[in-house]
């Protein structure tokens, strides 16, 4: 018959032996850690965790027993203050001896009682040690709060990060464990459950990119449409389902720049060649995992660069319209009442037509077509006139053609 | 229409008829204690002899001088009207006549005898002129003379 | 009207086009021949119908019509093909016979029999555009009873005699005289001594010519005789509709019968016509430059259309006027009148614009916009068989063109509604005793305007002195007016300034259109007799006389194409 311990992984020759193993304080440690599914450690490992222990534990434990009895809380509370008013006095003191100093050093002396004198300088010897790391320590929390706050607060994040794979469902508790085959279906689920909606779905190259990208964004704990920054990815949904922010946001032009990478609209830009720099884009796409700011903006100018020029461009803004690249214009809705009138096309007419005009004197003229025609009259005039100063321009440099062409070879 | 203690009553119907109600009461004791003009509301269409007369109203009290009135550049509210005045010349003429026999004079009308200038217009004298051209020509003056060898044109082809 | 041209257009399409040189004078020959050589088609198909009568069947008014236009667009489409816009007819064939003065132009569609009898007078117009340079013509020619055989060509038995003779005779020696007065305003040394103190070639002797010519035949000018300067696509196209702004011309109408006849009178004339004209106010316009006038020089550099319309009174014993009755195709039912047409020429009115419900009116008005620009246009030509292919089967062709006309008869006549086009009325001309017109009730005087009636601006009112106005005319031709035969002659005249000056005869001439053999009994007189004669002879004299170029008609080949060798002078 053997004796063993399964938790720390023993076999004992004896029952004793085993006893003694179990009362130990090694055998409780390892209870414990398994308790907290955590492997066993050695009895030498244990030895040498104690040990350290035990040094920081015999400054502590052998002021204990001076006290005697256990302190109360309003105690300790009452011994904080004090240890506060009295740091705040050291301080206040060493203020004090710095501006001495310095007024002796300017030649200023002056006549100070002794006592006071000796009262100050017999606790400052002492204390200048105990304050300065203090010094030291806030120094450090301040750099911590300007500089590394960011990177302080990834860390957390990473530590908080759970893994969403793109065959996850990204608003559902993980205690569903709505896992699917493939990231179509999760798509689909999404979309008949959360009522996700992918924009552009036609043009999306890189469907399993998007979802992880964005099931990236939940796992640190970020709401995918606006910026609330929640504890954990927990937090995020429950965000995300309470304001119903389970959807893409597709609007401004950041937005569409957010998640650009996973689409491609080169189909759409005939005409344009495809830009050299897709190829070269792949590493920098991945910014988002660094998260690093100054990084992404110059990413974003970056992305900016590699749209196609504005003359070139496939559609643009003209005031209220678009123009498409067909030639098509496309306008906005709130001037839909006036692309709906129906108007009558200007009247061209024939030299004939014109000249009868040109000799009509029958009077038809209402009104309100007088001052239509004054109006007419006004812009032509103008109109002539703008091209009679073009002609009087133009005939400045009629002779200034730099190179022959002879009529006859074109 | 609710009554007033029911529930659902509709209080800003029932405040606004209070108040047209009140008003209008206000209005009619105004108007019965003051003479209504042809101006005021309440008269608009009434007619002349119950409303009071305004200062600006024309008053028929010119004087008949015998000729018709004159646009004059002076504002007056005297007037005569053409109907009177008509009406006082007549009558004048029946006076004189009255007069006239009264006195036992009979003389003969002389207005009567007294051959009417005839104020020939142009479209008359037009119409003179041309009714002595169909005179004329029934004597056949106008009709042109055939003479001599008469005039020949073309020459014998179709 | 939405519609205006700006200044500096109206400036060039106005002025600057018609100013003559050599391509607008090469324009203006090319449409002359064009005409010639159509009238003198007509010619020989009235011919070989009714005095050669070659064709059992004799040829209709409706057939000769339709013919003749596409006769002109055949020869139009092989000119000026690439280098202008607008060409077309630019007065649509018509054919009218004794009292039918204007406007008829029947369709082939139309029910009435129009056949020619002997002794008839037929008046044959017709007019061409090339780029909007037009020339006109009529010609009245008397058809005569079958012919006797004389030296193997047969001929008529004798000259036509009568009242028909008087005003043809009056016709051609005005229309020739015009020609030379109008010529003579090149040279103006050359005038005959007893026209030399009338001060250049004015209107007022133009008219005074024409009158004592026609007087001393025992004829009238009939109202809407002119003699009008044409410009560039204005050829008097649309009088009556269009008020044309520098109109200028002689004009005749009712109210100069009504002055002749009161200039007549034995009593003194202390009167009135000086006032009479001042205090007419044109209906439809305020400017004043479109009223015809008589105060005006011919200028050399102008183009005239010589249009002169003659009817005899030699028939009737009483004093009366000549006017013309327009037919509408609904009163003559109701009234005792034989004749009865509906009117069959159309002109677009542009200062008129309209959305029209139809489809087919839409289709047909972007057609007649596109297609005939300003100038009158009849439904058949629209039709997509015209222009008759003459070498082909004519019966087929003329059904397919009837059952074309079908299809645009609803459209047109919501056209007509909308005032988008005007019809040209079919006018007759009728004698009114002036006794009638005397002795007549006239209560409303000069109000009341016909609108029916195209008349130039100023000339609303027939007899201004007298007070009667259109409507009532009208009333009275119902129960006295009498039909009077008409005789037409038009021709359009350049009269060249370019080179050392020439004028230059557009249409008519002996070419083409020479007079009918008649006889007349009577004589020139008057106080312009001289003159006349002058006249006369400086245009037979080649060398010191006044140089007329003539515009000679292509060949006629026996089977009626056209030999298109181009010959000038």
């Amino acid at each position: 018959m053997i004796f063993t311990c399964n938790t720390c992984g023993l076999n004992f020759p004896t029952a004793e032996d085993q006893r003694s193993h179990m009362k130990s304080d090694w055998h409780r440690y390892n209870l414990k850690r398994r308790v907290a599914q955590l492997p066993p450690i050695e009895e030498d490992l244990f030895n040498t965790k104690v040990a350290s222990l035990t040094i920081d534990d015999e400054n502590t434990i052998a002021v204990k027993p001076k006290g005697e009895k256990q302190l109360t809380k309003k105690d300790q509370r009452r011994k904080e203050k004090e240890a506060i008013q009295e740091k705040k006095r050291q301080i206040l003191e060493v203020a004090r001896q710095a501006m001495l100093a310095k007024m002796k050093e300017e030649g200023i002396t002056e006549v100070t009682p002794e006592v006071t004198d000796k009262e100050v300088v017999e606790p400052t010897e002492e204390t200048v040690e105990q304050v300065l790391p203090t010094e030291e320590a806030s120094n450090s929390n301040e750099e911590l709060t300007e500089e590394q706050e960011a990177d302080k607060i990834l860390q957390e994040k990473m530590k908080n990060k759970i893994e969403i794979t793109p065959t996850t469902c990204l608003f559902s508790q993980p205690k569903y464990n709505k896992v699917f085959d493939t990231v179509d279906e999760n798509i689909d689920h999404m979309f008949k459950n959360f009522g996700l909606y992918i924009p552009e779905k036609t043009y999306l190259v890189d469907k399993e990119g998007l979802i992880g990208y964005l099931g990236e964004k939940i796992s640190f704990g970020f709401c995918i449409a606006c910026n609330y920054q929640g504890r954990n990815a927990e937090a995020a949904r429950e965000h995300m389902k309470q304001k119903r922010h389970m959807r893409i946001p597709y609007e401004s032009e950041d937005e569409k720049l957010e998640i650009s990478q996973f689409y491609d609209f080169s189909s759409t830009y005939a005409d344009v060649p495809a830009s050299p720099a897709a190829a070269g884009e792949s590493d920098e796409d991945q910014w988002e995992d660094v998260s690093d700011e100054g990084e992404g903006a110059e990413d974003d100018e970056d992305d900016e660069d590699d749209l196609p020029p504005a003359d070139q461009d496939a559609i643009y803004q003209n005031g209220l319209e678009l123009v498409l690249p067909s030639g098509a214009v496309i306008g906005h809705r709130s001037m839909a009442r006036y692309y709906r009138q129906n108007l009558a096309p200007e009247r061209i007419l024939s030299e004939g037509q014109g000249t009868v005009i040109a000799a009509e004197t029958r009077h038809m003229l209402s009104v309100r077509d007088r001052q239509e025609l004054a109006t007419q009259k006004r812009v032509w005039s103008r109109e002539k006139k703008r091209s009679d100063v073009n002609d009087r321009r133009a005939a400045k440099f009629i002779n200034q053609q730099e190179h022959y062409r002879d009529q006859l070879l074109q | 229409m609710a009554s007033k203690n029911s529930i659902n009553k509709p209080k800003n119907k029932i405040n606004a008829f209070s108040h047209a109600k009140s008003l209008a009461k206000k209005r009619a004791a105004r108007a019965k204690s003051l003479p209504s003009t042809r101006s005021s509301l309440q008269a608009r269409y009434a007619d002349k002899a119950t409303t009071a007369i305004r200062p600006t109203d024309s008053k028929a009290v010119a004087l008949y001088t015998g000729e018709s009135a004159q646009p004059i550049a002076k504002m007056t509210n005297t007037t005569l009207s053409n109907k009177r005045a008509k009406k006082i010349a007549r009558n004048q003429k029946y006076i004189a006549q009255r007069k006239q026999a009264e006195s036992g004079d009979s003389t003969m009308e002389v207005e009567s005898i007294q051959s009417v200038e005839v104020k020939q217009s142009n479209l008359d004298k037009v119409k003179v002129l041309l009714w002595s051209v169909i005179e004329t020509n029934s004597n056949g003056e106008y009709k042109a003379k055939a003479d001599g060898e008469g005039t020949t044109l073309g020459i014998q082809a179709f | 009207m939405e519609l205006a041209v700006r200044q500096e257009d109206a400036d060039v399409l106005l002025k600057q086009k018609n100013v003559l040189d050599e391509t607008v004078l090469d324009k203006y020959r090319t449409a002359g021949q064009i005409v010639q050589t159509g009238l003198k088609y007509i010619i020989s198909l009235i011919n070989e119908s009714y005095h050669l009568q070659k064709s059992d069947q004799p040829i209709s008014v409706q057939e000769l019509c339709i013919l003749g236009d596409s006769f002109l667009i055949n020869l139009l489409s092989k000119v000026y093909n690439n280098q202008i816009k607008e060409k077309g007819i630019s007065y649509p064939t018509s054919i009218e016979v004794n009292e039918l003065a204007y406007g008829f132009s029947p369709e082939l569609d139309d029910e009435g029999q129009y056949f020619f009898t002997a002794g008839d007078v037929v008046t044959i117009s017709l007019g061409v555009q090339i780029d909007g340079y037009t020339s006109q013509v009529s010609h009245t020619l008397v058809i005569y009873p079958p012919g006797i055989e004389l030296n193997s060509e047969i001929k008529p038995e004798g000259p036509l005699l009568g009242s028909k003779a008087d005003a043809i005779c009056a016709s051609h020696i005005a229309t020739e005289t015009l020609m030379g007065l109008l010529g003579l305003s090149l040279t103006p040394e050359k005038l005959p001594i007893a026209l030399k103190n009338e001060g250049g070639i004015s209107g007022r002797l133009l008219r005074n010519i024409v009158d004592s010519i026609a007087e001393s035949f025992g004829c009238i000018v009939l109202p809407g005789s002119k003699i009008r300067r044409i410009r560039r696509f204005l050829a008097g196209q649309a009088e009556g509709i269009v008020a044309e702004r520098d109109f200028k011309g002689v004009v005749w109408d009712e109210s100069h019968q009504e002055e002749r006849l009161l200039n007549k009178a034995p009593q003194s004339q202390e009167l009135i016509l000086s006032d009479s004209k001042s205090n007419i106010k044109p209906s439809g316009t305020n400017n004043s430059s479109a009223i015809p006038s008589d105060e005006f020089i011919v200028l050399p550099g102008e183009v005239y259309q010589i249009d002169i319309r003659i009817s005899s009174l030699n028939d009737f014993n009483e004093v009366g006027l000549i006017t013309l009755e327009e037919i509408d195709h609904f009163t003559g039912k109701n009234n005792k009148q034989e004749f009865n047409s509906k009117s069959t020429i159309h002109i677009r009115d542009f200062a008129i614009n309209h959305q029209l419900k139809l489809r087919t009116s839409r289709k047909l008005l972007s057609e007649i916009d596109n297609q005939f620009s300003v100038y009158p246009f009849k439904l058949s030509y629209t039709s997509k068989h015209f222009p008759i292919d003459l070498s082909k089967d004519l019966t087929e062709q003329f059904n397919d063109i009837k059952q074309d006309l079908k299809t645009f008869k609803l459209g047109l006549s919501e056209l007509n509604n909308r005032h988008l086009i005007k019809s040209r009325p079919i006018q007759l001309t009728k004698f009114v005793p002036l006794e009638q017109i005397l002795i007549s009730a006239n209560p409303t005087g000069k109000h009341g305007i016909d609108m029916n009636k195209p008349v130039l601006p100023g000339m609303e009112i027939p007899l201004p002195q007298l007070g009667v106005s259109s409507l009532k005319l009208k009333s009275l031709l119902n129960k006295h007016g009498k039909s009077v035969t008409n005789v037409r002659e038009s021709i359009t005249v350049v009269i060249n300034n370019v080179n050392n000056g020439e004028i230059i005869r557009l249409t008519g001439g002996s070419k083409s259109s020479s007079p009918s053999w008649v006889h007349s009994q009577y004589q020139l007189k008057g106080a312009y007799v001289e003159a006349i004669n002058q006249i006369g002879q400086l245009l037979q004299d080649k060398r010191f006389g006044i140089k007329v170029k003539e515009i000679y008609p292509y060949k006629l080949n026996q089977d009626k194409s056209v030999e298109t060798s181009m010959q000038l002078d």
